[in-house]
């Protein structure tokens, strides 16, 4: 039971970060390779806020929030003059210069060591300390993005999303200022992706650089393509289906020193896969081009 | 001097990826992320090959076939298909970063995880004009240049090279000339891999090698190519030497820790001011 | 149809442009033009393929800027005042640039030649979409504002009116590519005016719209121009340019970069597009032994058939069965059957849009087709990548994009294997593609041709001055001579066929 609600609160975590991700790639035709930097960085603002300055979660979940927010604003407010396939580029540098900054501003961050010790999360004196609560907490987080993302997808704000994916420049003829759009949806995605490196952190209390890196990035890219973009439910099929193939690995007896390798090389095949004979995902909308 | 000396030779290499991937990128549109793929097989193709002791010079021979080919392959089974069906640049590197994954895992899977190195022992120094120089940095450099050298003369010079120049300009015209860019798409790739495993061999002779640097060495490839500029051949390597060099200063006047940092910084900055890059041309009015 | 009579505020202009000007590379495309556009005035903007049409209305759209030049707008009383170069002060400025967004703002507001509906969204949404200024356009508001919410139930209830009107009240949920092109540019259109627009820009509405979709469209424009005050601006190509002038007050016609401006009944002909030169093309070939005649073909197009001997028999070259080609949503052209036969030359006129170049791109090979065959000389030549099909004897000139840009005019030529005799030495060896003139660029293109029996020619003729012309209709006599097939693409034009044909045959 344990480990079934163990799986449950990282598919909850993945959802959201799924769900913001898609804003991004399936919505405002940002292709994000540096999504698990910011995870990261949520993450990070949350453990330092609370291991060494003492906060509460739910002012450090907050300022994490702005943080990472405000890192987006960074790169999305210059960065209207980009074309789409600089934009990659642009995001895989800034995954490795992030990566690199949390390696090695050892003053800051204690570099490779990681943060220890961060604390259960406490709400309002309601102290999280079982796993059924830790659940209930993710799941109310996922709850709370979900309708978030479902309320904004369907309303004016998403719809000139759509349109913008659709045709930029006609989009831009019907007088929408697109470069603000992208400003609000990376926002939006980079704080919400923040949350979610909130949850994990206090969920395993000892964080350090490896679990942000590009390899992360990677697989929440795949759960995006092998889940299909550009409606609400294709990102969530694929935190589901991505989060099921380590566990079906673990009943074929892989032992633990290739089963990660086994496992990106998995994802890496799953992405061939999907690009060539599948390209709106298993239950996506939009057909990449 | 010294630091200037080590930084150009380092340039060499980074320019020698940095043709490796531009000549794929500008002829194709392709991010060739997959190079990164290359850049990690060689030096262990080579270990191993030197290891069941068939002599260097087989060793290098066959490594390059296998690279070589391995190259070939990533076009005809991969971006080929995917061309005919009129994907997007973005789907093209997508699957790249795909290929990527999958062959860096197989090495994991049949070479381990550790770093290794190619020469045993300590390396052979010798002084030359007051700068030290070891004896994998003089091979690395002047392998570098002259296979530099040769490679922008051809360029220029061949009908081939000029078809090359063509294919990047406009495909499209370009078989409507009869040209067959099929072979042509191919040739690039082989050429991708020839320098890919050149610059990889040269620098894990210097410094080792392990399975998680090639997406790096991509990326530094791949900023010399924009700054050097998009469309232009020469620019990248101009920029991959002056990469070298600006890296190296940096490290030695801070850490090693912050060369990355500050070479990406260097692309932001180049991409807000001048997106074409050094040499290239700004791009085609955007269709409307 | 019912006529028109715009009362032309005269005192009120919402438009004025002075010196503008636009060069591409080494061609100068717009040249220091002047113009007044008047409240309530409806203008026909016309002129050749290259004239810079399009480049003038991508200027005025906000979708590209001129060299130097200064355009002012002066809408429901808000003046608005831009000029080139600009300072440097005012390109730092993020909220003053010169772009689309910006002048729909204004009130400008355009309708493209190819519609662009959005292809993932229904037609209601496409409507809805278009409403400045909507609250919940804001994600914050969207989330909590009761108010956002209602004025996006409004916004439905009033855009499903509108569809409604259009005749789609039935439609509102479908995607766009279930609906008739005539309906799709009505969308098209109100969107632009929900947007609010009070300056349309309409590039080429009626392209490829048969005589029922032409006059719902007219219809519709002039319903639009008595009741909402619109000032309007229509592109137009040489096909439907009557019916145009019965509607427009103005005409403005784009020669070589200049505007000449005129009131619309003082057009009694259409002289522009005279294809003189196609008149005497087709005579040299025809000469005394051989005939013309000339097949209607759906859409408004018409395909012209020269042969230099009518008695003489010929083998056929080409053939297309029953093609269907589709460019992204849109069928563009629906099981199309050509017979080409060898030492004939064809002539196929049709209004931009119909597709001209879709089919040339399609039996090049440039672009797939959705069915039907392309038969070479008995072999079909479907699956056959393009370099393969030149191979065989099929050489291609496109409108666009024909020379390479990095490279000079020396290296072109050797890549092509030619020697650039055909027009002497007018090109010089030295520039580099991208800096020729459009005259220079096609000659060049046209040099480059590789020697071939299937020669497909896209709007050869653009650009090229008397002497080139003469030299290419030379060139074209001695290919047909030599029993070499030509199919020629051309946008309509007005030449007196009555004195060239004998018969005209209805084949649709």
């Amino acid at each position: 039971m344990n480990y079934i609600l163990h799986l449950l609160i990282y598919l909850d975590i993945y959802i959201i970060i799924t769900l913001s991700l898609n804003l991004l790639i399936g919505y405002s035709g940002l292709f994000q390779l540096a999504h698990a930097a910011y995870y990261g960085i949520g993450a990070y603002t949350t453990a330092l806020l609370m291991v060494r300055l003492g906060w509460g979660f739910i002012p450090s979940i907050i300022s994490s929030i702005f943080v990472t927010g405000g890192l987006s604003l960074f790169v999305s407010l210059p960065a209207w003059r980009f074309r789409k396939d600089y934009f990659v580029i642009l995001s895989l540098a800034m995954q490795v210069a992030i990566y690199s900054l949390l390696y090695n501003w050892i003053d800051l961050t204690n570099g490779p060591f990681g943060i220890t010790g961060i604390p259960r999360p406490s709400i309002f004196g309601y102290q999280i300390n079982t796993l059924f609560k830790m659940f209930s907490l993710s799941t109310a987080l996922t709850l709370i993005c979900g309708t978030i993302v479902f309320i904004l997808l369907r309303s004016p704000w998403g719809r000139v999303l759509n349109a913008m994916r659709d045709d930029e420049l006609a989009a831009r003829g019907l007088g929408k200022n697109t470069r603000l759009f992208k400003v609000q949806a990376f926002f939006i995605a980079c704080a919400m992706v923040a949350i979610a490196g909130s949850l994990y952190a206090t969920y395993v209390s000892y964080i350090d650089p490896t679990s942000f890196t590009l390899d992360e990035s990677i697989l929440m890219i795949s759960m995006i393509i092998v889940g299909g973009t550009g409606n609400f439910r294709g990102p969530i099929v694929g935190a589901l289906t991505l989060i099921a193939i380590p566990e079906i690995l673990r009943f074929l007896y892989i032992p633990d020193a290739i089963a990660a390798n086994i496992r990106l090389l998995i994802y890496g095949l799953l992405i061939i896969t999907m690009v060539h004979l599948r390209p709106q995902g298993l239950a996506g909308k939009y057909r990449f081009k | 001097m010294q630091i200037l000396i080590n930084g150009t030779i380092q340039g060499l290499l980074i320019s020698l990826l940095a043709i490796g991937f531009s000549i794929v990128y500008n002829s194709t549109g392709i991010i060739y992320i997959a190079q990164g793929a290359i850049y990690t097989l060689s030096p262990f193709l080579l270990f191993s090959f030197i290891k069941v002791g068939i002599g260097i010079p087989i060793a290098v021979f066959f490594t390059f076939v296998i690279t070589i080919f391995l190259s070939m392959s990533f076009e005809k089974i991969n971006h080929w298909p995917l061309y005919k069906k009129e994907a997007s640049p973005l789907i093209q590197l997508i699957s790249s970063l795909g290929i990527y994954i999958i062959i860096v895992q197989i090495i994991v899977l049949i070479w381990g995880n550790e770093t290794k190195v190619l020469r045993g022992g300590v390396d052979t120094t010798c002084n030359f004009l007051g700068v030290i120089l070891t004896k994998s940095q003089i091979i690395g450099g002047m392998t570098g240049l002259l296979f530099i050298i040769l490679f922008l003369i051809w360029l220029k010079k061949s009908d081939t090279g000029l078809m090359l120049i063509a294919l990047s300009d406009n495909p499209v015209q370009l078989s409507l000339l009869g040209h067959d860019i099929v072979k042509l798409r191919l040739l690039t790739f082989v050429i991708s891999g020839l320098f890919t495993t050149t610059a990889a061999s040269l620098t894990a002779l210097d410094v080792g090698f392990d399975p998680q640097g090639g997406l790096n060495a991509v990326l530094i490839a791949i900023v010399a190519t924009i700054i050097g500029g998009k469309g232009s051949f020469v620019g990248p390597v101009m920029c991959g030497v002056l990469l070298g060099i600006v890296r190296s200063q940096v490290v030695w006047y801070t850490s090693a820790r912050w060369e990355d940092a500050l070479t990406f910084l260097f692309l932001v900055l180049f991409l807000f001011f001048r997106p074409q890059g050094i040499l290239g041309s700004k791009g085609r009015i955007e269709s409307l | 149809m019912v006529i028109i009579n715009n009362e032309v505020d005269n005192d009120n202009t919402a438009l004025s442009v002075s010196g503008l000007t636009k060069a591409f590379g080494g061609q100068i495309v717009l040249h220091d033009i002047s113009l007044n556009l008047k409240q309530g005035e409806v203008v026909l903007l016309r002129g050749e393929n290259g004239s810079g049409k399009t480049t003038l209305v991508n200027i005025l759209t906000g979708n590209l800027e001129p060299d130097k030049g200064e355009i002012q707008l002066n809408i429901n009383g808000n003046k608005e005042n831009f000029s080139w170069p600009r300072q440097w002060w005012k390109e730092i400025n993020p909220f003053d640039h010169f772009t689309p967004e910006r002048l729909v703002w204004e009130g400008v507001g355009r309708v493209w030649q190819d519609i662009r509906l959005f292809p993932t969204m229904s037609t209601l949404e496409n409507v809805m979409v278009s409403s400045p200024r909507q609250h919940g356009e804001n994600p914050v508001l969207a989330l909590i504002s009761n108010k956002a919410k209602s004025e996006n139930r409004q916004n439905e209830k009033i855009s499903s009116e509108w569809l409604s009107k259009l005749g789609l009240g039935d439609r509102l949920d479908s995607s766009c590519d279930k609906i008739s092109l005539g309906q799709m540019k009505r969308v098209a259109i109100a969107r632009a005016i929900q947007a609010g627009a009070k300056i349309l820009f309409l590039d080429e509405p009626l392209s490829g719209l048969d005589n029922s979709g032409i006059s719902e469209v007219m219809k519709y424009l002039e319903t639009i121009a008595r009741e909402s005050a619109i000032t309007i601006v229509i592109v137009e190509h040489v096909f439907n340019i009557p019916t145009i002038l019965k509607f427009a007050s103005t005409v403005w016609t784009l020669s070589n970069g200049k505007v000449q401006i005129n009131k619309a009944h003082e057009i009694m002909e259409n002289t522009v597009n005279n294809g003189n030169h196609l008149h005497d093309l087709l005579r040299q070939i025809a000469g005394d032994k051989g005939t013309i005649y000339t097949e209607q073909l759906p859409n408004g197009a018409k395909l012209t058939v020269a042969n230099t001997d009518s008695l003489k028999e010929s083998q056929t070259a080409l053939e297309v069965k029953d093609l269907v080609i589709k460019r992204g949503i849109r069928t563009v052209i629906d099981g199309l059957s050509l017979t080409l036969k060898a030492g004939h030359l064809y002539l196929l006129e049709a209004p931009n849009g119909w597709g001209k170049s879709s089919l040339l791109d399609v039996i090049a090979g440039i672009h797939p087709s959705e069915s039907g065959r392309i038969i070479l000389r008995g072999e079909e030549i479907n699956s056959l990548p393009t370099y393969s099909r030149i191979k065989k004897g099929i050489t291609y000139l496109r409108s666009q994009q024909s020379v390479f840009t990095s490279l000079s005019v020396e290296e072109q030529r050797r890549l092509a294997k030619t020697e650039g005799r055909l027009f002497g030495n007018t090109l010089n060896c030295k520039t580099k593609g991208g800096n020729l003139s459009g005259g220079e660029k096609q000659k060049l293109s046209i040099e480059m041709l590789p020697e071939s029996d299937i020669y497909l020619l896209d709007e050869p003729m653009i650009g090229l001055d008397d002497e080139a012309l003469k030299s290419f209709i030379k060139t074209v006599k001695n290919l047909i001579y030599k029993s070499k097939t030509i199919l020629t693409a051309v946008p309509n034009v007005n030449f007196k066929r009555e004195k060239l044909c004998c018969t005209i045959i209805n084949n649709i």
